[in-house]
């Protein structure tokens, strides 16, 4: 069942991209991204009473294009990265990528519904090094990270996004853990965009 | 533009400062963890204030609620019931193996190395130090970097504070001290649950917790990812994500078409005839 169901998913990106015929070769627009991106909507905590992240600043930037197929469908590949989180005194870097493809589809002309999946890449730099830190009633030694990871997930994704002439607004979402209901998460990227009108 | 740039990476400054207990980043080399309560421990009434029983209901909720929660990570941990009697687990000594002064301070009164994760009660005051902490934990069994097991310890001294503790933190203790069983140690950040204190209220993990169990606990890609599937890549071990996945290809190809049709749109629009 979960096989049939991404693989339907895939068919409708590639039955959308190939429907379009000669028109895949017109009409195609880059568009930037511009936005702030959520990891994990409601499920970290983010004090010491008990509160949970509903919005996080993560600037994100990415370029993407869009593929008109046929008159009210789309084709939405784009790149986007958060740009790099730390702290001065972090030892910890962490830089977000996602690559990812959408079927748009224009419900009314000023708003588009879109699908479709993401590959998303993140890297963990460990700096390495020494903290003393409280441990019971005493202090011990603790050790941060020294290697560099990498975490790759592959999201199902859908977007709600309103244009406005040259610009766009954009929530997309992203869905972890599709059919694992005790790991499944949701995080979101809030986009502005600009469609280059060549 | 490079200002610009600095301040958006300064405004978005998050609390990323996670340890481990140990120099070398030491994880359970399986991600299926069990964790299990010593089959000859008891909890004094007067001391930790548990049943067996109320242990083992603490357990489930220290789990499922936190640490199997996070999708970026392989670790799925579980309760495996009791184990075997393990000699003096409620009086003896916890050394982690490299601790030497330890171990030659309480000759033949340490507790042997177990596998998976052991939780018991324990009344040895100098495993503690006070009533105040409320358990220890310590990874006393290793194979090169990788935990074979560890000892959650739950202080069961007359002058414990665990039994003062509301159900909700007594479950935050415990799912603390799996955090140090599995191999993280402590952070300053408030927020998160490997704060070396108990907190107003904990309801969930931390982004510390959450970046640290990933970084230690790396998924192979299983299926097409959305199974619940990620992968995380140890670049120093050169350990490619096993598997691979549709979507990945599926979506290489798409970048590929797309840094093409960028080519062909920035070359169109160079080659414009200007006024």
């Amino acid at each position: 069942m979960k096989l049939i169901l991404i693989l339907c998913l895939n068919l409708l990106i590639w039955a959308n991209t190939a429907q379009g015929g000669t028109k895949l070769l017109e009409n195609k627009k880059l568009y930037f991204n511009l936005g702030s991106h959520t990891e994990f909507y409601n499920a970290v905590q983010n004090d010491d009473s008990g509160g949970l992240r509903k919005f996080d600043f993560a600037p994100t930037v990415g370029v993407g294009l869009l593929w008109p197929t046929q008159s009210q469908f789309s084709f939405l590949p784009e790149f986007n990265w958060v740009l790099p989180q730390t702290m001065e005194n972090s030892h910890i870097m962490i830089n977000t990528f996602m690559l990812r493809a959408d079927a748009g589809y224009d419900l009314v002309s000023w708003l588009r519904l879109r699908l479709g999946t993401s590959l998303m890449w993140q890297n963990q730099q460990g700096k390495g090094g020494t903290a003393q830190m409280n441990n019971g009633n005493t202090t011990s030694n603790f050790y941060y990270p020294d290697e560099n990871r990498s975490s790759l997930n592959n999201t199902l994704d859908f977007g709600f996004e309103t244009l406005f002439d040259s610009f766009a607004i954009r929530l997309q979402v992203y869905t972890y853990s599709v059919f694992k209901k005790e790991q499944r998460q949701f995080s979101y990227t809030l986009f502005a965009s600009y469609y280059w009108d060549k | 533009m490079k200002r610009m740039i600095f301040l958006f990476i300064f405004l978005s400054s998050h609390a990323l400062a996670y340890t481990f207990n140990n120099n070398f980043g030491a994880s359970f080399k399986d991600n299926d963890v069990k964790v299990m309560i010593a089959g000859n421990t008891y909890c004094d009434e007067l001391g930790a204030g548990l049943t067996q029983g109320e242990l083992e209901d603490l357990i489930g909720p220290a789990i499922d609620k936190f640490w199997n929660r996070v999708p970026t990570s392989a670790l799925r941990l579980s309760f495996g019931g009791y184990t075997e009697d393990i000699t003096s687990i409620n009086t003896r000594k916890l050394c982690a193996p490299t601790d030497e002064a330890c171990i030659s301070g309480a000759p033949g009164a340490t507790i042997a190395p177990v596998t998976e994760i052991v939780i018991a009660c324990n009344e040895r005051e100098d495993n503690f130090g006070s009533g105040n902490v409320l358990a220890v934990t310590i990874p006393n069994n290793f194979a090169g970097k990788d935990i074979v097991g560890s000892v959650i310890l739950i202080n069961n001294m007359a002058t414990s504070v665990f039994k003062n503790l509301s159900r909700a933190d007594q479950i935050g203790v415990i799912a603390h001290e799996i955090g140090h069983a599995i191999g993280l140690g402590h952070t300053d950040d408030k927020a998160a649950m490997m704060y070396y204190r108990t907190v107003d209220l904990r309801r969930a993990l931390g982004e510390d917790d959450m970046r640290g169990v990933s970084y230690l606990y790396p998924m192979k890609l299983d299926g097409f990812g959305l199974l619940g599937g990620c992968a995380t890549i140890d670049e120093n071990k050169k350990l490619p994500p096993s598997g691979g996945s549709f979507f990945t290809m599926i979506l290489s190809l798409f970048l590929l078409v797309m840094i093409w049709e960028i080519r062909r749109l920035l070359k169109r629009s160079q080659a414009r005839p200007t006024f």
